[in-house]
């Protein structure tokens, strides 16, 4: 028998990096890494790359009348020509010959180039570099190179400019008081506004960028003096050790500097609001922002934090703290409803009152299913019904939902597949999920009530403990950033609490959380 | 390493999922039995038990009371022989966790309750808390009397008994299966409660009085009464007395406070109990009142006359279980076990005699808080 060879993944550097380098399209290997004085070689290298793609703009032009031979290289589309004509173009095209001869004796120079960078460029922002590499990654990320002949520097001008969407309100973290604005997906305005809610000055944005072929910019912010540098130092050293050829979305990056990937639950929190961001910055947290991801990661995060929410803040702490304590019940709702249900109707009928288990007989009388399959195909039901409710549009989607629900119930009971204390349940255990503010965690906990189910089923209310037993170890074992999830549970902190279940006055709140081991730990009261 | 954990992972998964609901009990196969009943047989060694059991349609249509329940009665040896049975002709799994009240007719309990009821404290379905109450003549007429205020005779009894013993003191309150199983394993006797089926009603009222396990009389309502006053625990309830020609014709008090104390006493080589009686309450009726309740001597005679009468209804009480029935069951042996624990160890074989010849010190004390009723 012939051995069929398979090639396996090349695990080797060298290998990776050659097949996934920049290539020119064309045969011939140019040696591109060094900028040449001529003009005409520089345009070539930048031709051989972008030849082929119509959104890039070459423009060869001459400095002033009769001058020296210049180009530009622009990625239309990225690019707000506007800038370009009034900063590039019209002072080195028209104003250098109108004013002459007397620019270059005010300046008093005779370097073209130094005249160009320092008198004629009217532009915000300018780079200069000899390498192409970087000159064609900001020609890429929408600014403009400028090539002068007979000089092996390139200047890069800042021209960045594209379609943006506007603020509006994240429909995935409304809150009823509370500011109103949302990330983009365009990195830069994400960090201005950041710094809109925090001036101060030692909040520091650095960048780094990911992704072989994607180039995708990673800021992350923290606050130099709160935030613990074993933190950053820790967050660095993950996101170098990232090798990828992509980094779709802020999910993805999530995922890829995670600690623990076995579990259903989000160990880093992500959210489209930037106060929510910044009073976790405020906390001594790191807040990752990911080009074209309106979404901010925050790390490290705790499970209580997933049940914290920006108009917490806003009202009293009374009030505060009874709808923090219902969202706490209704995730054990969510998660355990189905399960007990289950358990007690088909293994424990003595543990009902009397009179409550002769109306849950005759209901389920005519129905030809046991608990558990009624339960589940209930379960999926909703699901199904959540799931399309998601991918259709605006209004039709919400009373697709909400019909679909009640017809569908309704019909299922009249034909006699369930009974109508299923109905309930399922109903019950899908509204205490909408009351958990992070949609992520309110996934997670969906999806461990169907093992939960299934462990009813075959245990009862047995089962249900074990499960719960198995849920709390596993929670308690998952650490995000060396925090463990259940502080202020798990290792209790005391000082934490003050935040957990129930909100503890604004005023009493003067030290900040030690979830996030913060440097500087006083909040309130300096003197 | 990680192919090993694996098998074991999946072969531990596929031992835990193989019992799937094998010891599934849905709750729509299961037959409530509500009620039991038990009767003196046919037969000479037989006992009838009589099972009702829910009809659980009854609450979601509109059925009529007959067929909300079912009664069955079997004839077997003893309740487990009964439930035997009674799998034998059902479709549905018979379970006692439900079970709300347990009648026991006359004659079975003049015969003794023990032997019968071995079963129902061994088994782990029966609540501690269900009632239970013996029935002047058979018990199973009680179940089958169909209500108009509930769909089904057994909640309806039990929570007669629930709620009536508070408001009234005509019956005894000692009627849980938990508190009889306390009763046995201490051997002292009790008194439970009566139900006289009447027709198409019955009355719940009085008590019986058990010695050694086996009935040996009734109480009539006054006579309950007097034990409620002896036992210590009076709760709440109605006393109308006559009063004399210069007083009026008849007052009624309602008694919503009363602490009683039973001491046992030896004087002079003879048990001595000294009850203590505090009663509060609030006159709800005066007929033919001849004076004013503010005159200073109206009030004190009217208290008078309830403490008379009061007295008077311990003291036959009293003699009926001394003299007639020579059944204490106020717990009196207990207390003179803890009060005179010497006297004890020299007399005990003599209890009988010593309890019979025992002697009632009262001293009551009644109080009217108010001239007419407010809600309590």
């Amino acid at each position: 028998m012939k051995k069929i060879k398979r090639k396996k993944n090349p695990k080797n550097r060298e290998v990776i990096e050659e097949r996934q380098a920049p290539k020119p399209p064309s045969e011939e290997r140019i040696s591109y890494s060094q900028l040449s004085k001529s003009i005409n070689d520089n345009y070539e290298k930048f031709q051989a790359f972008l030849k082929e793609s119509t959104d890039a703009v070459f423009r060869r032009f001459r400095l002033g009348i009769n001058g020296i031979d210049c180009a530009i290289v622009y990625i239309d589309g990225l690019t707000d020509k506007t800038v370009i004509i009034e900063s590039i173009l019209r002072p080195m095209m028209l104003t250098v010959s109108d004013e002459g001869k007397d620019a270059e004796s005010r300046s008093g120079t005779d370097n073209a180039y130094d005249l160009v960078l320092n008198y004629l460029v009217a532009a915000a922002e300018i780079k200069e570099t000899d390498n192409l590499d970087e000159a064609m990654l900001s020609v890429m990320s929408g600014e403009t190179a400028l090539i002068i002949d007979g000089y092996n520097r390139i200047i890069l001008i800042s021209t960045r400019g594209w379609p943006v969407r506007g603020i509006s309100e994240p429909e995935t973290e409304s809150v009823i008081r509370g500011a109103k604005e949302g990330f983009t997906e365009t990195l830069r305005i994400n960090t201005a506004l950041l710094r809109r809610k925090c001036k101060d000055p030692n909040m520091v944005v650095r960048t780094v960028r990911l992704g072989r072929r994607s180039k995708t910019d990673i800021a992350y912010v923290y606050i130099k003096g709160i935030t613990n540098p074993l933190l950053i130092e820790e967050l660095e050293e993950r996101l170098n050790r990232i090798d990828i050829d992509q980094v779709i979305d802020s999910g993805h990056l999530e995922q890829l500097i995670q600690d623990n990937s076995m579990t259903t639950l989000p160990q880093i929190q992500s959210t489209e609001r930037p106060d929510k961001a910044v009073a976790n910055l405020m906390e001594g947290r790191v807040v990752i922002l990911v080009d074209n991801s309106p979404f901010a990661l925050m790390i490290p995060t705790t499970f209580s934090q997933l049940f914290q929410s920006p108009e917490d803040y806003s009202e009293r702490w009374i009030v505060s703290s009874g709808i923090r304590a219902l969202r706490w019940i209704s995730s054990f709702l969510a998660v355990f409803t189905p399960a007990v249900y289950i358990a007690v109707v088909t293994y424990h009928p003595g543990l009902i009152p009397t009179r409550l288990a002769l109306s849950i007989a005759a209901t389920r009388d005519g129905v030809p299913f046991p608990s558990i399959i009624e339960a589940l195909l209930m379960e999926t039901t909703i699901e199904l019904l959540r799931e399309s409710g998601a991918r259709l549009p605006g209004a039709i989607g919400q009373t697709i939902g909400i019909v679909g629900g009640l017809i569908i119930g309704d019909a299922a009971v009249s034909a006699g597949i369930t009974s109508p204390i299923m109905v309930i349940v399922v109903a019950l255990t899908a509204i205490a999920s909408f009351v958990i503010p992070t949609y992520s965690a309110a996934i997670g906990l969906r999806i461990m009530r169907f093992p939960l189910m299934i462990l009813a089923g075959i245990l009862g209310l047995y089962g249900v403990m074990i499960g719960f037993i198995i849920i709390n170890i596993h929670l308690a074992s998952i650490k995000s950033f060396g925090m463990s999830y259940m502080t202020p549970q798990a290792p209790t902190i005391f000082q934490d609490m003050k935040d957990f279940i129930i909100r503890a006055p604004a005023r009493s709140m003067k030290k900040r959380p030690i979830q996030a081991y913060p440097i500087d730990m006083i909040r309130m009261d300096m003197d | 390493m990680a192919r090993k954990t694996g098998i074991l992972l999946l072969a531990m998964t596929l031992l835990f999922i193989s019992s799937s609901c094998w010891d599934q009990r849905p709750i729509e196969d299961q037959a409530f039995i509500i009620g039991l009943a038990l009767d003196k047989g046919d037969d000479p060694d037989m006992i009838k038990v009589t099972f009702q059991i829910a009809q659980p349609q009854a609450f979601v249509t509109e059925a009529k009371s007959e067929e909300s329940f079912w009664n069955i009665s079997e004839e077997a040896e003893d309740i487990t022989a009964a439930q035997n049975q009674l799998i034998r002709i059902m479709n549905l799994t018979p379970t006692l966790e439900h079970c709300q009240i347990i009648l026991i007719g006359e004659d079975l309990a003049r015969e003794g309750l023990h032997d019968y009821l071995d079963f129902l404290l061994r088994t782990h379905e029966i609540r501690r808390a269900v009632r239970i109450g013996v029935v002047q003549g058979k018990a199973k007429d009680i179940l089958d009397m169909k209500y108009k205020t509930d769909l089904m005779p057994s909640f309806v009894i039990s929570e007669m008994m629930d709620q009536n013993s508070r408001f009234t003191f005509e019956l005894s309150d000692f009627m849980n299966i938990g508190k009889l199983h306390t009763a046995f394993t201490g051997a002292y006797d009790f008194a439970l409660v009566r139900i006289v089926p009447l027709e198409e009603k019955l009355d719940m009222s009085g008590g019986g009085i058990f010695k050694n396990e086996k009935l040996v009389g009734w109480l009539s309502n006054e006579e309950m009464m007097g034990l409620r006053f002896l036992r210590g625990d009076v709760g709440t309830g109605y006393l109308t007395v006559d009063l004399t020609e210069d007083l009026g014709k008849r007052a009624m008090l309602r008694i919503y406070e009363s602490q009683s104390i039973l001491e046992p006493e030896i004087r002079d080589n003879r048990l001595v109990l000294r009850l203590k009686i505090r009663a509060e309450g609030d006159i709800t009726e005066i007929v033919d009142q001849k004076g004013r309740l503010s005159e200073s001597e109206f009030l004190p005679r009217i208290e008078n006359l309830f403490r008379e009468d009061i007295e008077k209804k311990i003291r036959s009480t009293f003699a009926k279980l001394q003299q007639e029935y020579e059944s204490d069951v106020f717990q009196l042996k207990e207390k003179l076990q803890s009060y005179y624990p010497e006297y004890w160890q020299q007399n005990a074989e003599g209890w009988d005699e010593i309890y019979r010849s025992a002697r009632l010190e009262i001293e009551a004390n009644v109080l009217v808080r108010r001239i007419g009723e407010i809600r309590y």
